[in-house]
């Protein structure tokens, strides 16, 4: 035991001395090195060539290309013969001889130039791997320098243990999964050390807020939910169908592990921000901080920024893994053949990826039309018999319902009369960024259809600029959503499109039968505005920028109530505010009767409308208070590869950050400014 | 010893707290206008049993509660003011210390509270360490403390700002005899370098050992107050202490107080060794031969920047050995010559001494020293004060 201890000390001031440090900060740059920098020429290498077929296929004289490609089956780009194999050349090319796919074309022509120790997913993202190489880097120097040399040894040994036991049992699963929580659990520590060195000037909102990681980090109130988050999240990828589509299983882990790092954190924030605080008011600790030079909002200011630099470091350490993971998966099997190339492909173009969605633009309705609505539908309503002048709330209500049939009615698509389709044109605007790009863009629907099964399948078609020659025919199935891909070239110079619905379903006794309509939201087109890496740090900013506001709301609970209470009401908000969008929508539906039409000699009529307008009013409270929490969801973003525009995470970082977070610290200030810290329990008076 | 100046420290006219209820009922009349300053440079001692308003008194001092009425300045300024708490340093009643911190981290999170540079804060960590003897444990969670090790803690923590201020409450509860002896010591410094003390004790002795002034409290209101001479001066009876004195040398003392003062001596007692002395000797014998302890170890000097400029330990010891009650000779001073020449010496000089009128002696052990002895004037109130302290409950805010 004491050779053990002799050991232990030994190593520990081993890793202190700087010829141990050098010697290592050699070794690991000189070892990120040797791997990164071929596989970057590498990247480049397959980056130039993707640029230079990209300008051959999209330039002057690309037509020609395409020919020589279809006819031969290989082509000459910048002096290098490309080659694709026979039965993958016919999925290139439509019935007209056009490319489908520009992307495709390029990663099937580019297929035998990736050498097999470069991971694809790294090859074809030069930034990703300038990215990896800096922080592996950085990782291992951070280690050396920060005296956790000899810890990591530990771990990894400990891990390598634990791995072999695993292999041993025969589990792959166990094995990654073990391996996995190892290097998640010493990340954490390398960067709570980093973090903590970064914090520790004198300033006393960094020390305390230096005080309150450590705290987290050494209680278990906190460790619980950061521990079973780490330990988590190695294991997700074992809950992912392995028979489903690679898009699916994509779109499945991401949605589950940012969504599980954001309920964990969540938790752990508001448990960590009530203990913090309500742990130390009623343990005393806090008379010993009042006791010295700091004033009360700058001890609520630290607290609150304790709390947000761990989210950091627990959301940076969960977003690597989870980003890691994602360009591991996305390299995984996919089905044989050229349906497996289109789900790969889907993953990049529709997944991971950044689009904007865009929706049809429809004239506006004018005002004297409305006018007229809302007029004849006063008149002829019975109950308003005798009333002169239309009430405020009655006229607003009336406008949306107008303004709703009325979109309702502009979304349907007639159906095919006498032998002749059904057409509805609808014009978009606003694309202009996919002018000139090479990226295809595409248009999602989900129709519905009169009196259809949910096991049909029908026939529609898309028309472009109203131009013939761009019909496309699809089959769909009504309730499903579909997508249809097309080619930038079809955006007109001034960012507008017209896409006709052509409704192939012939009426039968009424037209409503065979008639197609969808929702508002379920006709749009996503083309491509930036990458998938810069929308995942975006999404991580606004999740931090959300449980920046859960920590302010559960510091400032704490500050008058109790850890329980304090911990009860801080999650009855989240939960509202998370719920604020179907709550809003809810309301629409929950309208207590007018009070002039209660019976007030009726007393269960009077008590039924004060509990009704009692709850409506809390209820619109609640909406008015934290809709915009629940707004902002960047997960559903990330599943979709829809992009979280800076727009977005500027909006809120104002409203959430700023503002919420802002008042509730105002708050909490407020309420330790007036409390009285100590409490009377005395014996005698 | 104490230093007067126009500008007190503590400034409390007509100071007075009530606490409410809910219902904002008077539950309880904690302080009732009472009036006190502390000047700069002064030991100040608060006295009384629980439920007297000590420490609420101080809680008001600090900004930890709002007076109900009156005026309290600290530094000119209200308590509630955060620059008037760069000068104080405080030890609550229990040292209510993080328990995830180890005793390294506290000092530094408390150093960084008051804006110490690194370097500044290193040196002193390391000094208050070595000063209350936990610097083997700096390492390890407070949460696994003692009461009296956290005790050290918290006395470490109060002065890492070096304070112009001290508040003390019950400084010297949870500590051994080795640690209350320290706490003395490092007042008896500080005040050397004009430091500023407010010292609140259950321990009578503890405040009459080291306090310049205080004030005695029961139900809020001030009962007595005055400097520590005016309030324990007792003119009535002189003692005479000296090395054991042959029965014969006694009789011929008392023959010579009959002819010349015309009274006899009341009593005539053989000194034992204090326990309190018994105990230091038998810890530093221990420490003498290494035995190993997980608690605290043997307590270094006074921090150096808690020290005054140019003064050590003689300073030290020359301020304890002005307390008034002195320690009698201990037995391993004695052995340092043989008995019979103590005794020889002693007599001859006693008689000497007493019947040639000479100068105070200024050393003790083989010369007769002559103190007055003052026992508590007020011992019946301090009687009923006491009477309140029987609890082991400490103080009056003792929990929410």
């Amino acid at each position: 035991m004491n050779a053990l201890r002799r050991l232990h000390r030994v190593l520990t001031a081993l890793q202190s001395r700087l010829w141990i440090r050098v010697l290592c900060s050699v070794l690991a740059i000189a070892g990120t090195t040797a791997y990164f920098v071929p596989l970057l020429s590498t990247s480049y290498t397959y980056d130039s060539s993707a640029r230079g077929i990209v300008n051959s296929f999209a330039g002057p004289e690309g037509q020609r290309f395409s020919d020589t490609l279809r006819e031969t089956g290989s082509v000459k780009i910048d002096g290098v013969v490309r080659t694709i194999e026979p039965e993958l050349l016919a999925t290139l090319y439509d019935d007209d001889g056009k490319l489908v796919d520009l992307r495709f074309t390029i990663v099937m022509l580019l297929k035998d130039t990736i050498p097999e120790w470069a991971p694809i997913w790294l090859l074809q993202q030069p930034t990703t791997t300038w990215i990896f190489y800096v922080t592996c880097t950085a990782w291992l120097l951070l280690i050396t320098w920060m005296s956790l040399l000899y810890p990591f040894l530990l771990t990894c040994l400990g891990t390598t243990c634990a791995v072999l036991i695993a292999w041993w049992l025969g589990s792959r699963n166990l094995m990654f999964a073990v391996g996995g929580f190892g290097l998640l659990l010493f990340s954490f520590v390398l960067l709570v050390r980093l973090v903590s060195i970064l914090i520790s000037s004198p300033r006393q909102v960094l020390a305390i807020a230096h005080t309150v990681i450590k705290e987290a980090s050494r209680s278990r109130i906190s460790l619980i939910f950061i521990v079973a988050l780490l330990a988590l999240l190695p294991m997700l990828p074992f809950w992912l169908d392995p028979d489903s589509p690679l898009r699916h299983r994509v779109q499945t882990f991401i949605s589950r592990s940012v969504g599980m790092t954001f309920v964990f954190c969540a938790c752990m924030t508001i448990v960590l921000g009530c203990a913090t605080v309500a742990f130390e008011i009623r343990d005393r600790q806090i008379w010993q901080i009042m006791c010295k030079p700091v004033g009360k909002f700058r001890y609520i200011l630290g607290k609150w920024l304790g709390i947000l630099l761990l989210n950091a470091v627990v959301i940076f350490i969960a977003g690597i893994s989870t980003f890691m993971y994602i360009q591991y998966l996305r390299t995984t099997d996919v089905a044989e053949g050229m349906q497996g190339d289109l789900d790969r492909l889907a993953v990049s173009e529709e997944v991971l990826t950044a689009r904007r969605t865009d929706l049809p633009i429809y004239p506006p309705i004018p005002e004297e039309l409305l006018q007229q609505y809302i007029q004849d539908a006063f008149e002829n309503d019975p109950l308003r018999e005798g009333q002169e002048e239309i009430p405020a709330y009655l006229e607003r209500r009336l406008r949306r319902q107008f303004e709703r049939d009325l979109d309702f009615t502009r979304r349907m698509v007639p159906p095919g009369r006498e032998g002749e389709p059904g057409l509805r044109t609808f014009e978009f605007a606003g694309l202009s960024e996919t002018v000139g790009t090479v990226s295809p863009l595409t248009l999602r629907y989900r129709f519905l259809i009169g009196g259809s099964e949910t096991s049909d399948v029908f026939t529609c078609g898309f028309m472009f600029n109203g131009d013939p020659q761009t019909m496309m025919v699809r089959e769909y199935v009504p309730t499903m959503s579909h997508f249809v891909t097309f080619p930038p070239s079809f955006v007109r110079p001034d960012g507008t499109i017209a896409v006709t619905i052509v409704n192939f379903t012939q009426m039968r006794s009424f037209e409503g039968q065979a008639q197609i309509y969808f929702d508002e939201e379920d006709l749009e087109i996503l083309y491509k505005v930036g990458g998938f890496e810069a929308n995942f740090l975006r999404a991580m900013i606004v999740m931090l920028i959300k449980l920046g506001f859960l920590a302010g709301l559960s510091i400032f609970c704490a500050t008058f109530l109790s850890f329980p209470v304090a911990c009860l009401s801080s999650f009855t908000i989240f939960m509202a505010a998370t719920m604020g969008p179907y709550l809003a929508y809810a309301l629409e539906f929950y309208v207590p009767v007018e009070a002039n039409r209660v019976e007030w000699s009726n007393l269960a009529q009077v008590i039924q409308w004060l509990f009704e307008s009692g709850i409506r009013k809390i209820a619109q409270a609640s909406v008015f208070m934290l809709e915009a929490f629940g707004q902002y969801r960047p997960t559903n973003d990330l599943v979709n590869g829809l992009v979280v525009p800076w727009g977005k995470v500027l909006g809120s970082f104002l409203r959430l950050a700023v503002i919420w977070s802002g008042l509730s610290l105002v708050l909490g200030y407020v309420v330790l400014r007036n409390r009285q810290l100590a409490i009377y329990s005395g014996g005698q008076s | 010893m104490v230093k007067q100046s126009s500008n007190p420290i503590v400034e409390a006219v007509g100071l007075t707290k009530v606490f409410r209820d809910f219902w904002m009922r008077t539950k309880a009349l904690a302080v009732d206008h009472i009036d006190f300053e502390i000047n700069p440079g002064e030991i100040f001692g608060l006295l009384g049993p629980n439920g007297s308003g000590k420490s609420t008194t101080i809680k008001m001092i600090l900004g930890l509660l709002h007076k109900t009425s009156g005026q309290l300045t600290v530094f000119g300024r209200t308590p509630s003011d955060v620059t008037v708490k760069k000068h104080i340093g405080f030890l609550p009643e229990e040292s209510y210390l993080y328990r995830y911190l180890n005793p390294q981290e506290t000092l530094d999170y408390y150093g960084r509270l008051f804006g110490l540079d690194r370097a500044t804060r290193r040196n002193r960590i390391e000094e208050l360490l070595e000063m209350v003897g936990l610097s083997h444990v700096a390492h390890r969670p407070i949460g696994e403390f003692s009461k009296g090790m956290a005790r050290r803690i918290g006395i470490a923590q109060a002065l890492i700002n070096d304070p112009e201020f001290l508040i003390l409450d019950e400084p010297t509860s949870g500590l051994d005899p080795i640690g209350t002896k320290q706490v003395k010591d490092l007042l008896l410094n500080l005040r050397s370098r004009n430091k500023t003390i407010l010292l609140s004790s259950h321990l009578l002795s503890d405040v009459q050992d080291v306090c310049d002034r205080m004030v005695m409290l029961y139900g809020g209101t001030i009962r007595a107050e005055g400097s520590v001479d005016q309030l324990l001066e007792d003119t009535g009876r002189t003692i005479i202490q000296s090395p054991r004195l042959k029965e014969e040398t006694i009789q011929r003392v008392e023959a010579v107080i009959r002819e010349s003062e015309g009274i006899s001596i009341e009593k005539v007692s053989q000194p034992r060794q204090r326990l309190e002395d018994l105990f230091l000797d038998i810890v530093e014998q221990a420490r003498r031969e290494h035995i190993e302890t997980a608690g605290a170890t043997e307590s270094g000097q006074t921090a150096g920047f808690l020290r005054a400029q140019g003064e050590g330990e003689e300073l030290i010891e020359s301020l304890t050995s002005d307390t008034l009650d002195s320690p009698p000779v201990r037995a391993t001073e004695v052995k340092e010559t043989t008995q019979a020449e103590v005794q020889k010496k002693t007599t001859d000089k006693v008689v000497e001494g007493l019947t040639t009128a000479a100068p105070e002696p200024e050393s003790k052990g083989t010369e007769v020293s002559r103190k007055v002895e003052r026992p508590r004037v007020d011992q019946s109130m301090i009687d009923d004060l006491i009477d309140g302290v029987g609890s082991s409950d400490d103080e009056d805010e003792s929990g929410e």
